[in-house]
């Protein structure tokens, strides 16, 4: 048994009435690997960045080579020798790749300033454990502006590696590699344990957990559920202690309806951008279809093309029509409404009162020319009602609402309009239970109307109990396409993970 | 039982200055000037007052629609230059103040739309286009007119500056376009899809462009309206001075504008205020110009005055938006500790 470099232990962290850390043990051993794996919202993140001082626990205990400790920000445990690379970059755009890597860590010459050829030098010397990977561009003196994402990660993580770091924490820090450039981060890594380092590897890619990780730590709704050795393991007992032994819920809003012949309302094909890799699927009529997957994977950018407000190649043909959206103004005009994920950037006015933010897609319907104010709020207070909306009066500011009630504001505004394709984006994020379950109502009754939805949820319970139908989105592509028996919560979790060499959980296409 | 009342008053009093600082403000101010001079508060005085802010005032108007739609131009002195400059000269040929009017009416609106495309096609925040404009239309009439002025002809003099001079049913004809202009403005801004725009992007662009409004439309009109309202303010200009001397024509009424703005309660981040408020903004700017006479503070300290005012409202509404921030913080909290208390389910 090795002696253990960092250990936390029943860490909890609250995000105003949001837990989401509850009980977070995890040891860190030097010269091992360890994959830190669980679903959306299960507190990795936020384990690991409490451990690296950028937040602050709410309880629970760090101890550090046998020292009880806690960082009240990065710069603290770094100079301790803790070190962390996110998959949000924080490099400087306007800094050179060596300015950059030796930021505030500056070789001195003798006179005390800055030893620019010594850094240059050093950096030249760091590039060559990713050489062959990157494009001659990349050089110590290059800007980091000019540089793509993968080399901007590159960069980043030859900065963590050049503090030398006892314990080095990689959050998603692949993401944006290629298979070449992943080949030369994993070198590094075996380089670094030989070196007795403690390593955390944070990664939503089966593959990779199996290749470059020792052990495993399974993390669940902020608990610490189980730990695995990887070499006595595999991907399902893993993904059996993600999702828990909840299998076999079923959805409580009735029974999932089925939906045979009917014609297809919705036809994506191919469809690229910068976040989208291909994506093609078909909804039918009236079919509630699901979003799944780990975050930022694409669905957002998938809504947005949708809706008009993001270019793309590829084809979209709704209700018959093919379609090109330069503005989502085209998209509303066709029948599409989004609602979108952060209410307070994209969704509402926070200024404007909520009688302004219900009306602001539909005052078209009241010019005579000048506004019918008068209809205008008797239709607004009838659909506030309708939503069971709790609020002051109609011209307070939609800032006084709270969270669940200024979300119903953002959807009562599209329901005033009767849109055909409902977008949602992650629409429950923050949205307190009570409100969650009358959301949930509301879409079922607009599916029964005919209403066609297509609905992103990072919540993969969520996408159980409503949908017929989930699409699983990984690196910008439909990995798989659930639906009848094959929709389940660990065939979810397992597709999102981009696990393959499975059997029982095998999948029969249903794509049409 | 008194101090209940006393609260309850207060209270009332805070929500109703929150809502209409600039008529609370312009009560002030007007109590302020009668104390001062007793008869300050008369008929005659007051028609003066609006006759006087009624130029900048039609700017002013403009420029907070512009600012309520989150947007800034600092042009607008420069373009009253150069339209009334060239109105005079086409008044010269023509002798017709009618053609005079549109010809102003029109340059101005084609002076707005230069400003609102550079800022919405050329991607340059407003701030940098309309100080290069600003400097652009200024330097084009200075040159035509070789740093001399623009002379109405003397057959001309006396019928054209009655415009600004006349009355109807002894009011002030350049009050009577003002207050016109202010209601028309008003009911655009207030009763009109486009208006609920212009108060949308300025709020949240982003969370407009979601909804279906083509914001660098929006964004483009303002200025445009800004500038067809500084042609109009250019003609009257020309009335009332019948000489337009290049250099300094129309010089820091963006200023004059923008503070009247300011205390008109419409805030300089925008998506908030109401017309009504540049209004009494740009009476008030007028009264406290007045008042520095009345005074004798000197006149070279007017723009120390104005600049003063502009820092002191703009950080007053700063105090209020923290304050709100702070007790809906207090609010949302309070409502999870009940959603704690009594779980939904």
């Amino acid at each position: 048994m090795k002696s253990i470099v960092l250990c936390t232990e029943n860490i909890e962290k609250r995000f105003g009435g949001v837990i989401a850390l509850k009980d977070g043990s995890i040891e860190i051993r030097p010269g091992e690997v360890l994959a830190l794996v669980g679903s959306n919202g299960s507190g990795k993140s936020t384990l690991t960045k409490v451990i690296t001082g950028v937040l602050s626990s709410d309880g629970g205990t760090i101890t550090y080579h046998d020292k009880p400790v806690s960082y009240s920000n990065p710069m603290a445990a770094q100079r301790a020798g803790i070190m962390a690379v996110y998959q949000e970059l924080s490099l400087i755009p306007s800094l050179t790749v060596a300015q950059n890597i030796w930021l505030a860590n500056e070789p001195k010459t003798r006179f005390g300033s800055i030893d620019s050829k010594t850094m240059n030098a050093e950096t030249a010397k760091l590039l060559t454990l990713f050489e062959g990977t990157f494009q001659p561009s990349l050089h110590p003196e290059a800007y980091v502006r000019d540089l793509p994402l993968d080399e901007r990660q590159i960069v980043e993580i030859l900065k963590a590696y050049s503090r030398k770091p006892e314990v080095l924490i990689l959050d998603e820090a692949t993401a944006s590699l290629d298979s070449k450039q992943v080949n030369c981060l994993f070198d590094l890594i075996q380089l670094l344990k030989s070196e007795d380092k403690g390593l955390v590897f944070v990664s939503h890619r089966m593959d990779e957990i199996f290749r470059i990780a020792d052990r495993a730590v399974i993390l669940r709704n902020g608990k610490t559920v189980g730990e695995v050795l990887i070499a006595d393991s595999n991907e399902d007992e893993i993904v059996h202690l993600m999702v828990g032994s909840n299998v076999g819920l079923t959805r409580e809003l009735g029974g999932r309806m089925t939906f045979s012949a009917q014609e297809s309302v919705l036809i994506v094909e191919d469809l690229e951008n910068e976040q989208l890799n291909g994506v093609s699927f078909n909804i039918k009529q009236g079919e509630l279809v699901g979003i799944g997957g780990l975050r930022g994977q694409g669905q957002s950018s998938l809504l947005h093309t949708l809706f008009g407000n993001s270019h793309y190649t590829g084809k979209i043909t709704l209700f018959d029509e093919t379609l090109s959206f330069d503005h989502p103004k085209e998209a509303i005009e066709h029948g599409v409404a989004l609602i979108p994920g952060d209410r307070a950037t994209e969704g509402l006015l926070l200024l404007r009162s909520i009688f302004e933010n219900f009306h602001l897609p539909n005052w078209a319907k009241y010019c005579r020319p000048l506004l019918k104010m008068k209809s205008a709020h008797s239709d607004a207070e009838e659909m506030g009602k309708q939503l069971n909306l709790i609020m002051e009066s109609l011209d307070a500011p939609v800032s006084s609402l709270s969270g669940g009630n200024a979300q119903k504001v953002v959807i009562g505004k599209w329901l005033l309009r009767e849109p055909k394709l409902l977008l949602l984006d992650d629409p429950t994020k923050g949205v307190d239970v009570g409100t969650k379950s009358e959301f949930y109502k509301l879409l079922v009754k607009l599916q029964e109307n005919g209403t066609t939805i297509l609905f992103y949820s990072s919540d993969e319970q969520e996408l159980l109990d409503l949908c017929e139908r989930v699409l699983v989105m990984q690196d910008g592509k439909v990995k798989a396409d659930l639906s009848g028996d094959n929709l389940t919560e660990a065939n979810l979790v397992f597709h999102s993970m981009g696990a393959t060499n499975n059997n029982n959980h095998h999948e029969e296409s249903t794509h049409a | 039982m008194k101090n209940i009342l006393k609260k309850i008053t207060w209270e009332n009093f805070k929500k109703f200055n929150s809502k209409y600082s600039y008529l609370v403000s312009f009560i002030l101010l007007l109590a302020l000037a009668t104390i001062i001079n007793p008869r300050y508060f008369s008929y005659r005085n007051l028609s003066t007052l609006v006759l006087q802010a009624s130029i900048k005032g039609i700017i002013t108007l403009g420029m907070s629609m512009v600012i309520i739609a989150g947007l800034i131009d600092l042009s607008v002195g420069s373009m009253v230059a150069l339209t009334s400059g060239l109105g005079v000269v086409v008044l010269n040929a023509t002798g017709n103040a009618w053609i005079m009017l549109a010809f102003c009416l029109v340059f101005g609106t084609i002076l707005g739309a230069i400003n609102g495309l550079l800022v919405t096609k050329g991607k340059i925040a407003p701030f940098i286009v309309t100080l290069a404009t600003m400097s652009m239309y200024r330097s084009i009439i200075v040159q035509l007119g070789q740093g001399g002025p623009f002379n109405v002809d003397l057959a001309l003099v006396d019928k054209f500056r009655m415009i600004a001079a006349g009355n109807i049913l002894g009011i002030p004809n350049l009050a009577v376009i003002f207050a016109i202009t202010t209601i028309i403005i008003s009911l655009v801004m207030a009763k009109t899809k486009f208006g609920r725009y212009v108060y949308a992007v300025g709020s949240n662009e982003q969370a407009a462009k979601l909804t279906g409004i083509h914001v660098d439309r929006v964004k483009t009109m303002t200025f445009t309206i800004t500038g067809l309202l500084t042609g109009l303010a250019a003609f009257l200009l020309a009335s009332r001075l019948t000489s337009i001397t290049a250099p300094n024509a129309g010089v820091s009424f963006e200023l004059d504008a923008i503070a009247g703005v300011a205390i008109g309660g419409i805030a300089m981040t925008g998506g908030s205020g109401v017309i009504a408020g540049s209004f009494l903004g740009a009476i008030m700017l007028q009264m406290i110009e007045g008042i520095l006479i009345a005074a004798k503070i000197p006149p070279f300290l007017n723009g120390l005055v104005k600049g003063a005012i502009i820092i002191f409202t703009v950080l007053l509404q700063h105090r209020n938006i923290t304050q709100r921030k702070m007790r809906l913080k207090a609010k949302s909290a309070d409502k999870e500790e009940a959603v704690k208390a009594n779980p939904v389910e």
